[in-house]
């Protein structure tokens, strides 16, 4: 492997690693987001305190 | 008092609804910029030549591994002290980030050992401490999922994080009190960092934008959170409608 490989492995697997943690973070949101409207819907509703 | 609205969580929800967008946006360009100056404009080593490059993605995410530690810490700590619901949750928040962070420390500590040492992986004091270090975090998270009853699982593992704050000082001081592979410390030294500002500067840029990664991601997790609360109690509710 040429040195360049090292690098672009590196910076890669970084971005992976950075990358996937925030479209998981933004795929949870949404998940939760559609089961309290699903929730509120049906005439469920959260607390104001 | 500010404080004492951001401890109500639909104040603090509404906070970080505003702030975290900002971060996010802040930290792409943080981003932008430290890839240029780390992969374009800063010079090749000396004695390492290109690979050096591997360093700006490396060093600043060993640094937020340990400092998101010591963060979830201190903050569990205050959680179990202090009984502060906001302290545990914000342990809770960063933990996933943190072991992210160590997991591309080691990774990417890794690909830069075997052109520079010969080797991917040797049981040294940094390298053992650092995984173990990851082993902390994965602990915590996988604790924290397998525990039921959400009061108890915050609980247990705020000892747990407390407990791991052990390990910080001497991922810091393996350098100086064993024999490694490893480099010494050679930013945050006593006499001054031993490296030449060109390389300093790209290192300052990739922090920044490390830090901002983890303010972005900790207030939307933090939100996240918050809205499993209100799933929980409003999932509550409606069973006991349908009863």
């Amino acid at each position: 492997m040429s040195h360049q490989s090292f690098i672009l492995l590196a910076y890669f697997i970084a971005l992976i690693g950075i990358v996937s943690l925030i479209v998981r973070t933004f795929l949870k949101h949404r998940r939760l987001s559609i089961e309290l409207n699903n929730l509120e819907n049906l005439g469920v509703r959260p607390d104001e305190s | 008092m500010i404080p004492y609205k951001l401890a109500q969580p639909r104040k603090l929800e509404a906070l970080l609804r505003k702030v975290t967008p900002l971060a996010y946006g802040l930290a792409v360009v943080l981003f932008g910029v430290g890839l240029f100056y780390a992969l374009v404009s800063s010079p090749e080593d000396y004695q390492q030549g290109q690979t050096v490059r591997i360093m700006y993605i490396h060093v600043p995410a060993s640094w937020f591994a340990l400092m998101i530690y010591g963060f979830m810490g201190v903050s569990s700590a205050s959680f179990l002290i202090f009984r502060l619901p906001l302290a545990g949750l914000m342990a809770q928040a960063a933990a996933p980030i943190g072991a992210t962070y160590c997991f591309i420390s080691l990774a990417t500590g890794s690909i830069w050992g075997k052109p520079m040492w010969g080797t991917w992986w040797v049981w040294d004091a940094r390298l053992t401490s650092m995984l173990i270090l990851f082993l902390m975090y994965s602990g915590y998270i996988l604790l924290m999922q397998s525990i039921e009853d959400r009061q108890r699982a915050l609980k247990v593992c705020s000892m747990l994080a407390v407990l791991g704050l052990i390990n910080l000082p001497i991922i810091k001081f393996s350098v100086d009190w064993w024999h490694t592979l490893h480099q010494p410390a050679s930013i945050f030294r006593v006499n001054g960092p031993s490296i030449h500002v060109s390389m300093l500067i790209p290192l300052f840029w990739m922090a920044s934008a490390y830090f901002m990664i983890f303010v972005a991601l900790l207030g939307h997790r933090l939100q996240l959170l918050l809205l499993e609360m209100r799933l929980r109690s409003m999932q509550i509710k409606f069973a006991w409608q349908e009863a």
